[in-house]
């Protein structure tokens, strides 16, 4: 019987291999086979005008532990984490109360949420320029109401980038939380409160713990890209506050110091697959909601 | 009553426009184990979760030990709930689900591992601890969420359906369980069910409900036989109710009903010669006449036979349908045979009707 079922598995298993064949060789070729390049290319040596030379070095992680790069790592990582940090505290609480809306007006939320992504990032991007600048929207609207005597200025300042950054990714923190909490088990707060937990209680000890997978998936898909937003940092940050994303793109396109962006990029990977193991280890699972 | 534990005056409940709950009262004693019985839908879980404060009564009172617990949260009620799905925390292992009333409460770590320990002995799982809910069986899961509940002593246990999820065996050996559970701990119980075999043969008292109303409370043989209306007649028990007229022969009170007469228990007031009347009667009371004898003329529809009884339908001359039951198999009628029936008339009650089903 047992055996029977394992050759059912098996053949089961063949079928599969066969129908999945395109989807294995489109990540053979598209995701496997760049990520290669990227690691033998970090190992390899600058050529003095252009591309690189089959040269087998270590310099350029050597490189990475200048101050200066160092720092940068550092600074990107104290952004990310800010930002992380709000879009949990804006993001939590929308995505919950979205999911605890009547559906008529859930789907009006996610309508909502999602219209955003029907133009460019960089186009709204330029959207919060015409609210920052100086004499911009913000300015004249808080003159207006006398909060501020004269013109802030927040266009390009670390501000700025947080505010930019926030706005790009608390949609992926809502949706996320929102998938979870909409699954939510209710009868189990209703236990919660019946075994002699207050709300708020009952939140941290039932609620929070049951949609941990949203909440976790959604600071991956903020913490990661934070750390390599560079068009951000570039177009509200005016290039003055420099996170490792900017330093790839740059090492990448003004130095064309392919090998140490390469470097760079493959730190930068190591440093994601960590999160996404830390993620596992919080939620206790290695379902990661078909996101990642 | 001064052993009453919980009191319900009055309760009324409506959700928008439909009126779930219209007017419950019920008192219930220390270590009582009452079931509310009735169809889905009939208002039991809400009066249920009236009583543990997770719904709020629209009128009425619910007093607790004597004191008055309408307007309080949940968290605040000396009653535990044992949910339909059991719900227990998927995050946490069953130490920490049966010991999570106990760590709200604040009590000290040493104090909750014992009381957890002994919980899981009453329920004859000792040192399944560190499982998760996601391990187990649904039977154990049952085991776990009642370990959970009185591990906290409550007052009331409320059980919403809490056999409804397993198969017919583990639901007769939990029945068992539940009631030895229930007389060794002296809590009072307010059990839920749509099953009139399981309320009959657990409860100390029922109340049949329905339409947000109890259509009787009393002991299971008080309901099964004294019936006090239709509904509950055919709903407890699935006795046959015949709506005939009274008729007075020969000194003897019968019905006359489907162009036949059969004998009646005379009601303390004998209504009047003529007047439409509704008589209970048990499938296994209904006896079939030799020929030529007073009784119901009636067709033979069909037979079935189940669990030790044979059930056979019959058909009346007026369209009506009687189910008669015996036991064992062996039955010579066969489906299209003329017969009449007829029944003792200690076992014909007279019920108020409620034609509305």
């Amino acid at each position: 019987m047992k055996n029977k079922m394992n050759r059912l598995k098996r053949r089961e298993h063949g079928a599969n291999a066969v129908l999945l064949s395109p989807m294995y060789l489109f990540t053979i070729v598209f995701l496997i086979g760049p990520f290669v390049y990227m690691i033998v290319l970090s190992f390899l040596t600058r050529a003095e005008t252009w591309g690189v030379v089959n040269e087998f070095t270590f310099r350029n992680y050597l490189k990475i532990l200048e101050p200066t790069y160092l720092n940068t790592f550092w600074e990107s990582i104290k952004l990310a984490l800010l930002v992380t940090a709000l879009v949990i505290l804006i993001g939590y609480p929308f995505g919950y109360y979205m999911a605890k809306l009547s559906p008529k007006n859930r789907g009006v939320m996610l309508m909502l949420v999602t219209i955003p992504f029907w133009t460019s990032s960089l186009m709204r991007l330029y959207g919060w320029i015409i609210i920052f600048r100086a004499n911009g929207l913000l300015d004249k609207l808080l003159m207006g109401i006398k909060l501020t005597g004269e013109p802030l200025k927040l266009l390009y300042t670390y501000p700025a980038v947080v505010v930019g950054m926030v706005y790009g990714l608390l949609p992926f923190m809502i949706l996320s939380v929102y998938s979870s909490v909409e699954k939510m088990d209710w009868t189990l707060v209703e236990a919660a409160r019946d075994l002699g937990a207050g709300p708020v209680k009952a939140f941290f000890t039932v609620t929070l713990k049951c949609t941990m997978p949203g909440l976790m998936t959604g600071v991956i898909l903020t913490f990661v890209p934070s750390m390599a937003l560079f068009f951000i940092a570039d177009i509200l940050g005016g290039n003055k506050i420099p996170l490792i994303g900017n330093v790839i793109q740059d090492q990448l396109m003004k130095v064309h110091d392919w090998p140490f962006a390469a470097a760079l990029s493959v730190i930068l990977m190591l440093m994601t697959t960590l999160m996404i193991f830390l993620y596992r280890k919080v939620t206790g699972s290695s379902d990661t909601e078909g996101i990642i | 009553m001064s052993d009453a534990i919980l009191e319900l005056r009055d309760i009324r409940k409506k959700f928008k426009d439909n009126e779930v709950l219209r007017g419950i009262s019920l008192t219930a004693r220390q270590g009582e184990f009452i079931t509310l019985l009735g169809s889905s839908g009939c208002g039991k879980t809400t009066t249920l979760r009236i009583i543990s404060g997770l719904e709020t009564a629209d009128s009425g009172q619910v007093i607790l030990e004597g004191k008055d617990v309408t307007d309080e949260v949940p968290e605040k009620r000396n009653v535990n709930t044992i949910f339909q799905n059991y719900a227990l925390f998927p995050h946490m292992n069953v130490g920490a689900n049966i010991g999570y009333g106990l760590r709200i409460k604040g009590k000290k770590k040493p104090e909750i591992r014992e009381a957890v320990r002994e919980a899981l002995e009453l329920v004859q799982l000792p040192g399944y601890e560190n499982r998760m809910p996601n391990e187990m069986s649904g039977g154990q899961r049952q085991r776990i969420a009642i370990a959970r509940a009185v591990v906290n002593e409550p007052k009331v246990l409320l059980l919403d359906e809490p056999l409804g999820a397993l198969d017919l065996q583990l639901r007769r050996q939990m029945q068992i369980e539940l009631k030895r559970l229930q007389k060794s701990l002296g809590i009072t119980f307010i059990y839920i069910t749509h099953d009139q075999e399981e309320a009959l043969s657990m409860s100390d008292r029922i109340a049949v409900m329905k339409n947000g109303v109890f259509q009787q409370v009393g002991t299971p043989s008080e309901i099964y036989d004294h019936p006090k209306n239709s509904y509950v007649a055919s709903f407890v028990g699935s006795a046959n109710v015949l709506r005939g007229k009274a008729l007075i022969k020969d000194g003897e009170f019968r019905i006359a009903y489907a162009g036949g007469t059969a004998p009646v228990a005379p009601p303390a007031h004998l209504p009047e010669e003529g007047a439409p009347i509704a008589v209970a009667v048990r499938s296994e009371y209904v006896d079939f006449l030799e020929a030529g004898e007073e009784g119901i003329p009636a067709v033979v529809k069909e037979k079935s036979f189940s669990a030790g009884m044979l059930r056979i339908a019959l058909t009346l001359d007026n369209g009506d349908e009687i189910v008669a039951s015996r036991h064992g198999i062996d039955f010579s009628l066969a489906p299209g045979d003329r017969v009449a029936f007829t029944f003792a008339k200690e076992h014909a009650v007279i019920v108020e009707d409620k034609d509305e089903e």
